[in-house]
């Protein structure tokens, strides 16, 4: 089953199982505690269905589709 | 030689205001991620002993990722003897533990100080620091403690330890989790959208609007030196030395200080706007939106601030991180009418509507829509959104009125002297003519110039002098060209198409030197003004477009438009070469100091990334058993 951040509805928790991308994106999205391992929750969808609120290591991140989608997770 | 501390954290964990305070240094502190690129180090005296603290880049891992990273970890592994002051916010404590175990497995001097620990209470945390100090094994204190300087002589003295990479849920609380109620209201796009847009209109409204404070002080100004001084300096008797005072250093004066009450205005609210959380917030709601144009929620800022003044506007797109989008954003502003256009399009559209309001509501259209025109043509791949959420709070005044006061002088120092110069030079080009004698604006230099440039204008039928003297001088401020315009004709005596036509250049053409002084300080010189000579130019070919289309013929508008696009594409040509120019530079770099500060060079950029996310899994499995 593969899930990433954009199947999960809100107020979901999961496992992030890994992080597709490379480079620049990959260590800003590993500084905001998004890793392999790490526990989110999808906190909100925006508005126009393009943006994502998500929680991780205390912190609220919004993010675009386009990364959403790089984010493999686990749902729990 | 003095003993060393380093301060070791992540990004934004507060380190340079701790160094600031430990030092009684003045170092940037900046509110977002990456302020720090090289290490600062003052020597201080902790308890009769100097010691020097060095403030180094933030770090997530000991790997090391990004440029800053490699450095600091480098600079931390060359000082051995070196004593380690951690940094950490109360609320990342726990992904914090694996990395001072790994830079302290070899036993260093080490200690520990906690910050932001009333934001972390706040959103319902709690930590037990003498607790924390016992399973960690290393000295624990808080960022606010008075005892932190009696902390730090004694770990120049202590000896060296190893933290112990263990899980800190036991004795710390975590924050509540969720979004806090007012994030769930700014959030939400019914309510927070509209609660943006009034803010940002009372800001306007406050900077631009007729009678209200913005406008209040800078009519102030210019009643202070236009007709305070100004009449005061009717008692000089030489003539030339009256017009000099008078209409050459008092008006351009007047002129330029007069955008500071405004300038400073906007700073004011941006500033708030971003202290408080509100601009993150607003980011964030507007980003689906803006992204298809390629802009953001903080450009829609500096454009709406772009129908006040364009000068004004552009020095509030500083904060931009993203150089590209500033550019861009830097580009498309002139075409959003300023408020000094006003009372030109006015001017000018009694000869072409019957309603000089339909009028001018029909060119700020057509400026908005050209301004979408060129962000969406240059677009660029833009960097992916990912941001962290800013914490909502109250503004610091005193950080507030720090960058106020830093906005103001930069701007007095850069633009309004090159403004100032400018001003200077138009006063003696349009007061004397070429013997140098004092004259009417019909017998100057300047006029004689215009001559010559009348032929721009001929083939909107208007090919007079008076045309492009009244151009020349919206340079200096478009309010000018209004002035010029009634104190050379009285009234518009050509027909409707030449004056819309006249209208649409002046709204595309360059933006007064103000501006251009203003986009030097952000984007250099040669770019401010090569973008001045295409505006102009492609302005005037718009002019002559939209003149043709209205005197009927498609093919006078093709004719018009194909030198237009033509260089449209070549200047986006040029733009792709020197940026690929830039990026093999720049991957050259990064591949030397990759091979010099590891010591051997990497096999390929693949291997590296491979490396780099291996290691990015393998070492978050260390906090995994929660």
């Amino acid at each position: 089953m593969d899930m990433d951040i954009t199947d999960l509805k809100k107020g979901e928790r999961a496992v992030v199982l890994k992080v597709e991308c490379e480079g620049d994106l990959f260590d800003r999205l590993v500084a905001l505690g998004v890793f392999s391992g790490a526990k989110i929750t999808l906190l909100k969808r925006s508005f126009f269905g393009h943006g994502y609120l998500i929680e991780a290591a205390n912190s609220r991140i919004a993010m675009e589709k386009e990364v959403a989608k790089k984010v493999r997770i686990w749902r729990i | 030689m003095a003993d060393l501390i380093l301060l070791v954290g992540n990004p934004n964990a507060g380190k340079s205001a701790l160094f600031n305070r430990l030092t009684r240094a003045h170092a940037h502190v900046g509110n977002y991620h990456g302020v720090t690129v090289d290490a600062l180090s003052k020597e201080t005296d902790l308890g009769g002993r100097r010691a020097e603290i060095v403030d180094l880049p933030g770090i997530y891992t000991a790997a090391g990722g990004s440029l800053e990273e490699k450095f600091a970890c480098k600079y931390i592994e060359d000082r051995p003897q070196a004593a380690l002051l951690f940094v950490a916010e109360c609320g990342r404590i726990g992904q914090f533990v694996p990395l001072m175990a790994e830079l302290t497995k070899k036993g260093r001097r080490c200690a520990l100080v906690l910050t932001k620990k009333r934001r972390f209470e706040r959103d319902g945390g709690g930590v037990d620091v003498p607790a924390l100090s016992a399973l960690l094994g290393l000295p624990v204190y808080l960022a606010e403690e008075k005892r932190l300087k009696e902390g730090l002589s004694a770990l120049l003295s202590a000896p060296p330890c190893a933290v112990k990479n263990s899980d800190v849920y036991a004795i710390v609380r975590p924050v509540r989790g969720g979004l806090s109620r007012a994030d769930k209201l700014l959030l939400n796009g019914f309510i927070g959208l509209p609660l943006f847009f009034a803010l940002l209109l009372l800001a306007f409204l406050l900077t631009f609007a007729k009678g209200l404070l913005g406008d209040r002080m800078k009519e102030g100004i210019e009643w202070l030196f236009i007709d305070y001084l100004g009449g005061m300096s009717e008692g000089i008797p030489s003539k030339i030395v009256r017009s000099l005072v008078k209409d050459g250093i008092l008006k351009s004066l007047g002129s330029v200080l007069c955008f500071l009450p405004q300038i400073a205005l906007l700073h004011l609210f941006l500033i708030l706007l971003e202290e408080s959380g509100l601009l993150s917030r607003l980011a964030i709601l507007t980003d689906g939106f803006f992204a298809k144009i390629g802009l953001s929620g903080r450009a829609v800022f500096s454009l709406l601030m772009g129908f006040g003044c364009t000068a004004a506007a552009v020095t509030t797109t500083r904060g931009l991180d993203d150089k590209d989008m500033q550019k861009r954003v830097i580009l498309c502003l002139p075409y959003i009418s300023c408020s000094a256009k006003l009372p030109v399009y006015l001017a000018l559209s009694a000869s072409f509507f019957k309603d000089p309001f339909a009028a001018v509501i029909l060119l700020y259209i057509l400026g908005v829509a050209l301004s979408m025109l060129v962000a969406l043509f240059f677009k660029k791949k833009t960097a992916p959104f990912l941001a962290e959420l800013a914490p909502l709070q109250l503004p610091r005044p005193l950080f507030v009125l720090k960058s106020l006061l830093f906005q103001i002088k930069q701007f007095i120092i850069k633009v309004a002297t090159v403004i100032l110069a400018f001003f200077l030079l138009s006063w003696f080009l349009s007061s004397f003519n070429f013997s140098f004698g004092l004259c009417s604006a019909e017998e100057s230099m300047l006029a004689t110039v215009c001559g010559g440039l009348k032929w721009l204008f001929a083939p909107v039928g208007m090919g007079d002098w008076r045309i492009a003297y009244a151009a020349l001088s919206g340079l200096i401020a478009k309010e000018n060209v209004a002035g010029a315009i009634a104190m050379l004709y009285g009234t518009f005596p050509y027909s409707g198409a030449s004056a819309f036509s006249f209208a649409v250049f002046i709204l595309a053409c360059s933006p007064c030197v103000s501006a251009i002084a203003a986009t030097a300080r952000e984007v250099g010189k040669g770019r401010a003004l090569l973008y001045a000579a295409w505006q102009t130019v492609s302005a005037l070919l718009l002019s002559y477009a939209v003149y043709f289309s209205l005197i009927g013929g498609a093919v006078y508008i093709a004719l018009a438009l194909a030198p237009l696009i033509g260089g449209l594409i070549i200047g986006k040509n040029r733009e792709k070469v020197s940026r690929a120019g830039k990026m093999f530079a720049k991957r050259l770099r990064r591949r030397n100091v990759r091979a010099g500060v590891d010591g051997a060079p990497q096999a390929s950029q693949e291997e590296g990334r491979a490396r780099q996310r291996q290691k990015g899994g393998r070492k978050r499995h260390a906090s995994f058993g929660r």
